[in-house]
């Protein structure tokens, strides 16, 4: 046997695994070895005995079902449920200011939609053409430009941008004020061009035709620059229609004349004559 | 459920058991005291959901998850170990098997400690001895059997200095 089969054997004889006859035969070969039964000696020490002695006092174990535990403070309850709130204000707040901007936005809109159906109010008096909101050109003129405005607002809203204190409008004449202004300013310099008696009828004739008003859509709105554009090619074109004409009637066949009354020759065309005397 | 009475009952059979084996765990009897008092106000606490017929191994499995806590934080071990070690080779006249097994028990493991002390002090078999101990029927054999060769070891090796000591 090597040392682990003796180990084994020893340890299973004082923990009684071994049945009847096993356990004869190892005590009769412990017996007869002398080193074994050294060792066998030991292993029987290992056994641990009791200290009957050994007592304890047992009142205050009895006295346990008299008293009560007092309140512990559930110190680790509270903070995690503290950090549990904490975090569910902290995504409330989160989620809420997110969705902020869309509820801004939808407001916008709404305002917007209520510009376009109420009565819009007089326009700036320090303009000298302004009228009293009797005025519908003005009126008409002034309420589209506000609604501009917001649809630009609401623009920006939408792409996230900050609201600039000056938004370059890259439209000319956008208000009724600039506009008067400029042309009183201008009035003087206009040689032989048409004078505007009235303010609002040249509005009315011209501005507000043109302009189109559209929500949500890239068309561009059409300026007073490209209306006087319109007129100069139109007028320039009735020029050429006209030199045309002359120039033809210029260049028509020529008629020969004979006068024998007064001896002349006569050379005539639609536009030219020519006489010739003898 | 467990009554009064019955809670009174287990106190009388098993308090001095219990105390014997904490304190030979720890090796100080105040804090064998005090944990073998905490042991039972948990039984106490718990009244309504131990069973009455296995108080026994709820007090002896309390008591051992206390042992463990206390050698995890290995203060009073390490004391005790100092402690048995001196006196033994302080005073050589007056050893007897008792001191030498003392010695041996000092130096095995804690949880070698519980098995041997569940096995030997209180007669435990090994499917009790699993169950209080949390441990598979072969893990208990096996540190049962480590334990007893490191205390031969060990009892080995002291008689031989007390034989030389002698000579």
């Amino acid at each position: 046997m090597n040392e682990h089969e003796k180990e084994l054997l020893f340890f299973n004889l004082l923990e009684n695994e071994l049945d009847a006859i096993e356990r004869k035969e190892a005590l009769q070969l412990i017996s007869s070895d002398a080193e074994l039964a050294e060792e066998w000696k030991l292993w029987q020490m290992t056994v641990m005995v009791s200290d009957e002695d050994n007592e304890m006092d047992v009142a205050p174990l009895l006295a346990i079902t008299e008293t009560k535990r007092g309140f512990i403070f559930p110190w680790r309850a509270v903070v995690a449920a503290c950090l549990l709130i904490g975090l569910g204000l902290t995504t409330w707040l989160a989620f809420n200011l997110v969705t902020g901007d869309e509820q801004n936005l939808a407001k916008f809109n709404k305002l917007q939609d209520s510009l376009q159906e109420r009565p819009t109010k007089s326009i700036n008096s320090s303009n000298p053409f302004a009228k009293e909101s009797s005025s519908d050109s003005a009126s008409i003129f002034n309420k589209q430009s506000r609604v501009q405005k917001t649809e630009r607002r609401a623009s920006l809203l939408a792409q996230g941008g900050s609201r600039k204190k000056h938004d370059p409008v890259k439209h000319k004449a956008t208000s009724a004020d600039s506009f008067a202004n400029n042309k009183g300013q201008n009035k003087s310099q206009n040689k032989g061009q048409n004078k505007i008696a009235n303010q609002d009828s040249f509005i009315k004739k011209n501005v507000i035709p043109n302009m189109n008003i559209q929500k949500g859509n890239d068309t561009p709105i059409e300026s007073y620059a490209t209306v006087s554009k319109k007129t100069r090619i139109g007028s320039i074109k009735k020029w050429l229609s006209k030199q045309k004409k002359e120039v033809k009637k210029a260049t028509s066949k020529p008629q020969l004349a004979l006068n024998k009354k007064d001896k002349k020759v006569i050379i005539s065309n639609k536009k030219y004559a020519l006489t010739i005397k003898r | 459920m467990i009554s009064k009475a019955e809670y009174e009952q287990a106190v009388a059979q098993h308090s001095n058991a219990l105390y014997r084996y904490m304190n030979k765990l720890i090796g100080n009897k105040e804090e064998a005291e005090n944990w073998v008092q905490e042991a039972y106000t948990i039984l106490w606490e718990k009244r309504n959901n131990v069973d009455p017929l296995k108080i026994k191994s709820f007090l002896f499995t309390t008591a051992y998850r206390k042992m463990i806590d206390a050698y995890r934080r290995e203060k009073l071990s390490q004391q005790f170990q100092k402690e048995s070690k001196s006196t033994f080779f302080e005073d050589n006249s007056s050893f007897d098997r008792k001191q030498l097994l003392e010695v041996a028990f000092a130096q095995i493991k804690a949880e070698q400690k519980a098995i041997i002390m569940l096995r030997d002090y209180e007669g435990y078999d090994y499917e009790s001895i699993a169950e209080i101990t949390s441990l598979s029927l072969s893990s208990v054999k096996v540190n049962l059997f480590r334990a007893r060769k490191a205390m031969k070891e060990v009892l080995t090796n002291l008689m031989k200095e007390r034989s030389l000591n002698y000579e």
